[in-house]
């Protein structure tokens, strides 16, 4: 056991009762957010210049005539900001939900992917597509397909006693995800070629680019509605961390807590698939990387896993949209920025998210 | 002795078609220590799980004053007993503070942040404990037998009337060798009992339970 001081680590994690410490990391990621927000909206094909915005902004908030043109006007409202809401409230739900099953399951690799979630949820998205619902429809089917996927790994691994159960749960995840991955394929072979198929692949990859006001409507009050309770019970999912039984012995119904935060987390997850299909790696990196700044106590971990899921995001569709002429699809580049990411965390962390 | 606090009456206990232990009886009263004395796999920590209500009772009653807590929920029964388990704490680095603050969860409702009691408590436990030098310390970070001691305070800050511990004598060092007195100490802890792995600790608590 060397003492944490003499660590040379790349990560210095604050100490963690120093709560000045980890206001400025809340503060830093939310005006890191901010800026990033600023940047969105005057990048596009559009360039919108930061005299523009502000123009923009003093005159929304006065209410006087706006001195931009109308076109202007239009990308700001119709196409930038509601993607901007999106991409934000994407990776907060992604990375919210994540924080929260590393804690419930006890296991900071565990992620929405990783557990089946999004493979279960896309399933349900694909159904329908394929059966031409309604947007709330799909992501009902979404949020039916993502639950069914966590109850089953997660009766699996409770059903396989006297292995290692961390490894069971990660296993069952990857073969119950990779079943509804099967459905998935069986879909799109079945689907129309020239409507539903190119629907489902392009949705399939992960893009906001078909983002539109109206499916924000659904998207923020489901991930607002799965925060709640996560934000509630943070000091009970801390317990929870412990395991069943010291949970139970410290004065917990466990099953009830168990239910409660898993449909929450599954809740945002789904809603998150169904607005912009598959974004996988913000559920692991991004608690991860909160951990090691402020600690696992939810009551900090959550706040600032919302805060850089959000940042992260939007950063990351921004580059999708910005970087060359067709636009990146955001799973693509999730991956591709969050595997080397986790690589390195997972190489050089000497003070590591668990132990 | 004053009245008994704590009654096992002819428990049988084990897990679904395995009985561990029979013909369990005795009393614990208020200030006592008891030292349930056993040999590794002998059941001791299968018996505080049945105490603790986390196994059921194959059969036989246990009382806490005179009413019998088959039916008490986890927070009934965590506001009655304090655990210590054997391997416990879990593997996220919490600090040894918010390991021992957890020990207050009985003690509030479910939303419910810690109050200036929950913290009072939590900070009494520790430094009765003697263990202030590791409170900003990381739980994963410290030595095994640091580890016992914060799940010790855990159990400490939850004020409770029972202390059904794990392996506490086991632990090596001097220093951290919890003893009858540290125990008596924690506030209102007024009965104990613990599990300990070889007789020659009998000297230790003034009355003991062979298994």
């Amino acid at each position: 056991m060397t003492p944490s001081s003499t660590d040379f680590s790349p990560i210095r994690r604050r100490e963690p009762s120093s709560a000045s410490g980890y206001r400025a990391i809340v503060i830093g990621a939310a005006l890191a957010l901010l800026l990033i927000v600023v940047v969105a909206v005057a990048l596009g094909p559009y360039q919108l210049s930061a005299r523009d915005l502000f123009a923009f902004l003093v005159a929304k908030a006065t209410g006087a005539a706006s001195p931009l043109p109308a076109s202007a006007e239009t990308v700001i409202l119709q196409i930038r900001l509601p993607r901007i809401f999106a991409a934000t409230a994407v990776g907060a739900a992604l990375a919210a939900s994540g924080a929260a099953y590393q804690s419930l399951f006890r296991n900071p690799l565990v992620s929405p992917d990783i557990l089946g979630v999004s493979a279960g949820a896309a399933f349900g998205a694909v159904v329908g597509i394929f059966l031409s619902l309604p947007v709330l429809a799909i992501e009902a089917a979404s949020f039916a397909g993502g639950l069914a996927a966590v109850i089953i790994v997660y009766g699996i691994a409770a059903t396989i006693r006297g292995r290692d159960a961390v490894l069971v749960l990660v296993l069952a995840g990857v073969v119950i995800g990779a079943l509804f991955g099967a459905g998935v394929g069986l879909l799109k072979y079945l689907a129309d070629p020239y409507n539903q198929l190119p629907a489902i692949t392009f949705w399939l990859l992960g893009s906001l680019a078909a983002i539109n006001p109206r499916d924000l409507t659904s998207l923020l009050p489901a991930v607002a509605i799965g925060l709640v309770p996560l934000a509630l019970l943070r000091w009970r999912i801390d317990v929870m961390t412990l395991g069943d039984e010291e949970a139970t012995a410290l004065g917990l119904d466990t099953r009830m807590l168990r239910i409660v935060v898993i449909a929450a987390a599954t809740l945002m997850t789904s809603a998150a698939v169904a607005a912009s299909g598959i974004i996988g790696w913000v559920g692991l990196v991004v608690p991860h990387l909160a951990r090691l700044t402020v600690g696992p106590a939810f009551t900090r971990l959550l706040p600032v896993s919302v805060l850089l899921g959000a940042g992260y995001l939007l950063a990351v569709d921004t580059v999708a949209r910005t970087l060359g002429a067709v636009e990146l699809p955001l799973g693509v580049l999730t991956a591709a920025f969050g595997t080397p990411v986790f690589l390195w965390l997972l190489a050089f962390s000497r003070r590591p998210a668990w132990s | 002795m004053s009245a008994p606090r704590l009654t096992i009456e002819d428990l049988s206990y084990g897990y679904p078609g395995h009985v561990v232990g029979h013909g369990i009886s005795f009393t614990v009263g208020a200030g006592e220590v008891l030292c349930v004395l056993g040999r590794n796999g002998e059941g001791k920590s299968t018996l505080f799980k049945t105490i603790l209500g986390l196994l059921r009772p194959r059969a036989g009653t246990l009382r806490v004053d005179g009413e019998p807590i088959a039916g008490w929920n986890p927070r009934r029964r965590a506001l009655t007993f304090g655990y210590v388990p054997q391997n416990g704490g879990g593997t996220f680095p919490f600090t040894v503070a918010e390991l021992v603050l957890m020990g207050r969860t009985a003690h509030r409702g479910p939303f419910a942040a810690p109050s200036a009691a929950d913290r009072e408590a939590a900070d009494e436990a520790i430094a009765t404990l003697g263990i202030g030098h590791l409170a900003a310390r990381e739980w994963v970070r410290v030595s095994g037998g640091e580890r016992q001691l914060a799940l010790v305070a855990r159990a400490c800050a939850d004020r409770v009337a029972v202390l059904a511990g794990g392996e506490l004598l086991r632990i090596g060092a001097p220093a951290e060798v919890v003893t009858a007195e540290t125990l008596a100490a924690c506030y209102s802890v007024d009965v104990a009992v613990l599990p300990v792995a070889d007789d020659r600790y009998r000297v230790c608590v003034p009355r003991s339970y062979l298994l």
